[in-house]
């Protein structure tokens, strides 16, 4: 059982959050103290794309209370298969301006702080990433480069933020949830990134909304302490046979970004 | 004796497998650096994902020894009956 909390900060609900959330509250170990956490918590999610738009989107259904967003560029038809906040009618526009548009759609009373920029020390100072790191309790990393990744998992492991870290490729995903001096991180895991990883990579939006939707559920739990987060184990899936298993995975003694913890 | 590997990601893609079966002699026991190269062989492609360019496992490689994470020592001497799940760092968001 993890130690980590994050979900501390509570905001006292108001009647027309409890009617919103009515069917969720019941939910045995969730309850109205659950919710008001939910409420309080404020979560990073980096980028919306095909897996970060649907973690969003269940995070702002779920009644989380802040979402920081990151997301850079102008909506293409190329983005229209999976990024389910985006709009046809939207092509050419601000990508973050749509996912905007939709969360507050769905949730007019969730804060939202957004950054038309991908957060990595190529586009923004590391200074920068780490300021929007330190807005968030949590981080799902959904970012489709490397160099993001690493970037996101430097930051949040240095301010003791654990962080989602959910990847698909083709009809396969990737998760398991890092938190600072309990697990290892995404370069215990992965020390480099992989030879000849390319910015297209084979998607359905099917296989990154599922990935995505455990993504959010992993954020919930740390949030509201329901269950057991999916730590120091890797879930991976291969749905094109439907199967899924899971590896033990550790802390590597010799890792530049957490050994110290 | 065989060992039985499983690609995921990048590998399945370049092997064309999601499973190997890699038979190794009858003198001791077969060593993860010998699957490895035993692969990178037969499926050039593959290679750099395997293999950096100085000969060393490549650090995308996420390796399990019977759903295990395991240290990627060559000289790791696997057991009859393993199955060893080779995993390349992915992305896709």
């Amino acid at each position: 059982m993890s130690q980590f909390r994050c979900g501390e900060k509570k905001v006292p609900l108001t009647d027309e959050d409890r009617a919103i959330w009515d069917w969720q509250i019941a939910t045995e170990d969730l309850g109205e103290a659950g919710q008001e956490r939910l409420k309080g918590a404020s979560v990073l999610v980096s980028r919306c794309g095909g897996l970060g738009s649907v973690v969003a989107y269940e995070l702002a259904a779920a009644g989380v209370g802040t979402l920081v967003l990151a997301h850079a560029g102008n909506l293409q038809p190329s983005d229209l298969n999976r990024q389910l906040l985006m709009t046809h009618d939207w092509l050419g526009k601000p990508r973050i301006e749509s996912v905007r548009r939709r969360l507050l759609d769905l949730n007019p009373r969730l804060n939202l702080v957004t950054y038309n920029a991908n957060l990595s020390e190529e586009n923004i100072s590391e200074e920068k990433i780490n300021e929007i790191v330190a807005q968030a309790d949590l981080v799902v990393d959904c970012a489709p480069l490397f160099t993001e990744r690493y970037a996101m998992n430097r930051a949040a492991f240095q301010q003791g933020k654990p962080i989602v870290e959910c990847a698909m490729y083709d009809m396969e995903y990737q998760i398991t949830t890092m938190i600072p001096g309990e697990t290892p991180c995404l370069r215990c895991l992965y020390p480099e990134d992989p030879s000849g990883w390319k910015r297209k990579f084979p998607v359905f939006g099917a296989v990154s909304g599922t990935v995505g939707c455990l993504g959010a559920v992993e954020a919930i739990k740390l949030i509201t302490d329901i269950g057991d987060p999916l730590t120091n184990r890797l879930l991976c899936a291969d749905l094109r046979r439907g199967t899924h298993g899971e590896i033990a995975i550790h802390r590597r003694p010799d890792c530049p970004v957490c050994r110290s913890l | 004796m065989t060992i039985q590997v499983k690609l995921f990601g990048q590998l399945r893609t370049k092997t064309g497998q999601e499973t190997i079966a890699i038979e190794s002699g009858s003198e001791g026991s077969p060593k993860l650096g010998d699957v490895l190269a035993d692969i990178a062989q037969n499926y050039s492609e593959a290679k750099n994902l395997l293999f950096k360019p100085d000969g060393t496992i490549a650090g995308g490689l996420l390796i399990s020894i019977d759903d295990e994470a395991a240290v990627p020592d060559p000289d790791l001497a696997l057991k009859a009956g393993s199955t060893v799940t080779l995993l390349t760092a992915i992305s896709g968001g």
